[in-house]
């Protein structure tokens, strides 16, 4: 197998492209998991839905950066939403976790058919255009790495928010120590639903990225939830760097197999390196670290 | 009160015949008891007589099944523990409850978040003032911490809002026992800083021979209560709670 200085750029390109893309959906996750222990198998929905809301908006006539801002706010309605109506029944109860796993499969199983009556196969959001460039003599759509760029802000803005903002920090200490944050002065059930509206925001920004640059289908969302859980494992759980760190990785993984093998083979290919750093490092790339 | 300092006698915290438990198992049994305005209390008693259980029953972290809570009069046995921290009362706990995995200074920054940062700088001065060694440890995770440290770190945390009430469960738990003389020191020092303190030690001489006045929890009940520099002459008490000393 030769791979070309073109084939290089391109799958590198792509697949740190796309590995930015799945750390929106994985640090969401993380989020989520950190504050709530809740491993909410809906995560990738949030990619899905918000990306659909927008081609439904668009579809009816409606601005390309207006139905952006209202898929956003959706994906934000919609955390709250899955966070007050099903995942706060649960609290105190024995076996959280678990009925709280199931539940999240249940909004998963909901959303893909209803996304499926009402916007039936594959669905692309009309990205903006905005030129491209040629590099190692393929011609760019610059829209690639502006997407890249705007995840990248995103997890930027995320790292900055957790660690100079008192909601950042609240969110950090209630993930920490329930307890210590109750006793300070923090409403950590404010902060759950916070945490749920901002898990699935972040979603919601990867699936205008997706969108726009691949395709959306109703099942897009459970394939986003599978790369997220696979990465936040590889990551180590609980960690920022490791989760990005994983991203990439996993991003580049899935970028080479597509291109050089096949894209059947992509899925196998993500588990075979969940596989490999599950026997050769348990904790995770970063595990244990922060 | 022939203590010099003054305290006033307005009750900061009452507890009127307070129940809690745990499912079954009662724990607190009627049980009521007064914090004057600028005292320390001690409430000293022997492992399982229901100290902590009573704590999280003061700061709201568990609902009474009976009984009721005043706050300078005010009823709060139903307020949330969040909500009781922005009416002056705070809890330095057993356990701590430390944020581990955040810095030294993140937790301190976190101790103001009822007040989001109000006079952060001086009290964060204050808090440095009364434990040097903080400041020092700023940037290293809570988690990092020696006992001692971790004490003071959670003292510290509390004292980054405008608290009236401070009480503290088993703060010489895990110290190493030189170190339980700096602490009550430290004690007696956010005392004369104006805040009233409950005090609840397994450590009754040394708790006592600090505190204004004092309360013999056993079997979730107060079975004596009064003057600390009573109790601690009387034979009785020395007998069955303070070893014969």
């Amino acid at each position: 197998m030769v791979v070309s200085i073109e084939q290089l750029v391109f799958i590198v390109g792509n697949g740190l492209i796309f590995g930015s893309i799945l750390a929106l959906v994985a640090v969401g996750l993380s989020l989520i998991f950190g504050v709530l222990d809740v491993p909410n198998f809906a995560q990738g929905e949030f990619a899905s839905v918000t990306g659909f809301v927008i081609v439904g908006l668009v579809g009816l006539g409606i601005g390309l950066v207006p139905s952006i801002i209202a898929g956003i706010v959706f994906a934000f309605v919609a955390g709250v939403a899955v966070e007050r109506l099903v995942i706060s029944k649960f609290y105190g109860r024995d076996e959280f976790l678990l009925l709280t796993f199931f539940a999240t499969f249940g909004i998963t199983i909901i959303s893909e058919n209803v996304l499926r009556q009402m916007f039936g196969g594959f669905r692309q959001i009309p990205g903006p255009d905005i030129g491209s460039i040629v590099v190692a003599g393929t011609s760019v759509n610059l829209l690639r790495p502006a997407a890249g760029a705007i995840a990248v802000g995103m997890l930027i803005g995320l790292y900055i928010f957790t660690r100079y903002t008192y909601m950042g920090l609240a969110m950090r200490a209630v993930a920490d120590d329930r307890r210590g944050a109750e006793m300070i002065g923090v409403n950590y059930e404010r902060i759950y639903m916070l945490t749920f509206g901002i898990g699935a925001v972040l979603t919601g920004i990867s699936g205008v990225l997706y969108g726009m640059l691949f395709t959306l289908s109703p099942t897009s969302g459970v394939a986003l939830t599978a790369f997220a859980f696979t990465i936040v494992v590889v990551g180590g759980v609980g960690s920022f760097f490791g989760t990005i760190l994983a991203s990439l990785l996993i991003g580049l993984v899935d970028s080479f197999t597509a291109t050089m093998v096949g894209s059947r083979w992509r899925f196998f290919a993500i588990f075979a390196v969940l596989f490999i750093v599950l026997v050769l490092r348990p904790e995770g790339l970063r595990g244990g670290s922060t | 009160m022939d203590s010099e300092k003054h305290t006033s006698e307005r009750n900061a915290l009452e507890a009127n015949e307070i129940s809690a438990g745990y499912g079954e198992a009662q724990v607190l049994r009627d049980l009521s008891f007064e914090l004057q305005e600028g005292e320390i209390l001690s409430i000293v008693g022997p492992n399982g007589a229901g100290k902590t259980t009573l704590m999280r029953v003061l700061m709201g972290l568990i609902g009474p099944t009976n009984g009721s809570v005043r706050l300078y009069g005010d009823q709060i046995t139903d307020l949330p523990a969040h909500e009781r921290l922005g009416h002056g009362l705070a809890l330095v706990s057993e356990e701590r409850n430390l944020f581990r995995e955040m810095s030294v200074k993140e937790n301190l920054v976190m101790g103001s978040y009822s007040e989001r940062g109000k006079n952060r700088g001086e009290r964060l001065e204050r808090v440095f003032d009364l434990f040097p060694r903080l400041e020092e440890r700023q940037d290293q995770h809570a988690g990092t911490l020696s006992g001692g440290e971790a004490q003071m770190l959670a003292i510290g945390r509390s004292l980054m809002t405008d608290i009236r009430i401070l009480m503290l469960d088993e703060p010489s738990l895990g110290l190493a026992p030189k170190l339980v003389p700096e602490l009550f020191d430290k004690i007696r020092e956010i005392n004369d800083d104006g805040i009233s303190i409950v005090l609840v030690e397994q450590r009754a001489q040394e708790a006592l021979q600090l505190a204004d006045s004092g309360c013999l929890l056993e079997n979730g009940a107060i079975v004596h209560r009064g003057a600390a520099a009573e109790m601690l002459d009387d034979e009785d008490v020395i007998e069955k709670y303070l070893g014969g000393a």
